[in-house]
């Protein structure tokens, strides 16, 4: 059975205010992430909830290049090619 | 551009006191080597070794790294307050070393040593001009205040470890030999307490740097010096940073009505934090060997 798709935006909603006690509303997927006014702290914590519930790990070497909601999807859809990952 | 010397005056110049209470007797600020085997090498408690032998090993396995002799002229960037300068001093008995360092309190340690045939200065590597070249550098552990955090996600940190490797190059003689120790990150923490302490660590204790990559390193060494020996120490290092939070807490009473709580509260945070980076594989060390390409 397919798994349901991966809402990203829903998602990462949740993460900030989970990790950073935030309430984000304007997102959409070229919200840069260091724009939202999370540390770098918050946002791996936030990196540490995708994966923590989608079951998969982002190369360190990738972390980096995650600038925007938009990447994290493609990052995630890369890591998980058999299930829709959108935002 | 790294650290400032306002980053610098945070991690290091707290006082030479308070740095002397829980450091070797020569005051090395960087990982000793132990070298136990695998069985001493289990975590818990370290062996016989004492931290004072552990930098010992350190420094004669980085002067050998660098082919020190009697006859060399030594460079040490990022000297500490000049357990390397002293060894070199005293042991291999060098023409002369010179060493340079961005803290004020670390470089008037070095002079109240008064070591024979040594000089330092307060000066950025980005600064310095020395008016001779050197037969050989060592640098332990500085390479970690090269570059920010910031400059390290907005992918520059190649660039600026190449351009550190492209100015000892240029400091060196041909057959110049380079012995250098850096701490690695080698993979980030996904424990969201690992992962606020090492963010706090890397933030409040040492702000103005991170530590490298050993990609990274390997890939901005060329085309400047090659690598002829590398290994990593990464349960060493968990040792040394267990010998020195064992001696903070021996001092704790005298840390406490000295310096503060704070002082005391955070350098133990920290060094906890060392500790459990080093088991866990967030970090790890290695010493290079490194040639330079004539």
């Amino acid at each position: 059975m397919a798994q349901p798709p991966v809402n990203v935006l829903e998602m990462f909603k949740q993460a900030a205010l989970e990790v950073d006690n935030r309430t984000l509303t304007d997102l959409k997927a070229d919200t840069v992430i260091s724009s939202l006014g999370m540390d770098s702290v918050a946002v791996m914590e936030l990196v540490s909830f995708f994966e923590e519930k989608l079951n998969v790990r982002i190369p360190d070497e990738e972390l980096s290049k995650i600038r925007t909601v938009g990447d994290l999807r493609d990052t995630l859809q890369k890591l998980m090619p058999d299930r829709a990952v959108a935002a | 551009m790294g650290s400032t010397k306002a980053d610098i005056a945070v991690s290091y110049d707290v006082s030479n006191e308070f740095f002397r209470l829980w450091l070797d007797e020569r005051m090395n600020y960087t990982c000793g080597i132990f070298d136990e085997g695998p069985e001493r090498m289990k975590l818990g408690v370290p062996g016989p070794v004492s931290l004072e032998e552990s930098q010992l090993r350190k420094l004669r396995i980085l002067s050998d790294y660098a082919h020190v002799t009697s006859a060399s002229t030594v460079l040490d960037i990022g000297c500490g307050w000049g357990a390397d300068l002293e060894y070199q001093a005293t042991t291999n008995h060098v023409k002369a070393a010179h060493g340079i360092t961005l803290s004020e309190a670390q470089c008037a340690e070095i002079r109240r040593r008064a070591l024979p045939n040594v000089t330092a200065s307060v000066c950025s590597y980005l600064d310095y001009r020395p008016e001779v070249k050197f037969d050989a550098i060592i640098s332990i552990c500085m390479m970690e205040h090269i570059v920010s955090p910031q400059e390290a996600r907005d992918g520059k940190s190649i660039a600026a470890y190449r351009n550190y490797f492209r100015l000892a190059h240029e400091w060196t003689k041909p057959g110049a030999y380079f012995g250098l120790q850096t701490i690695l990150r080698n993979f980030v923490p996904r424990d969201r307490k690992d992962i606020q302490d090492l963010g706090w660590v890397t933030y409040e204790i040492f702000p103005g740097g991170i530590v490298p990559r050993l990609e990274e390193i390997i890939a901005a060494v060329n085309p400047y010096f090659e690598v002829l020996e590398l290994k990593t120490r990464r349960l060493d290092y968990r040792n040394t940073t267990w010998h020195w939070r064992d001696r903070l807490r021996k001092n704790e009473a005298h840390i406490r009505a000295t310096w503060g709580d704070k002082v005391f509260d955070d350098y133990e945070r920290y060094l906890s934090t060392c500790v459990t980076g080093f088991e866990k594989h967030y970090t790890s060390l290695a010493q290079y060997s490194l040639k330079r390409i004539d």
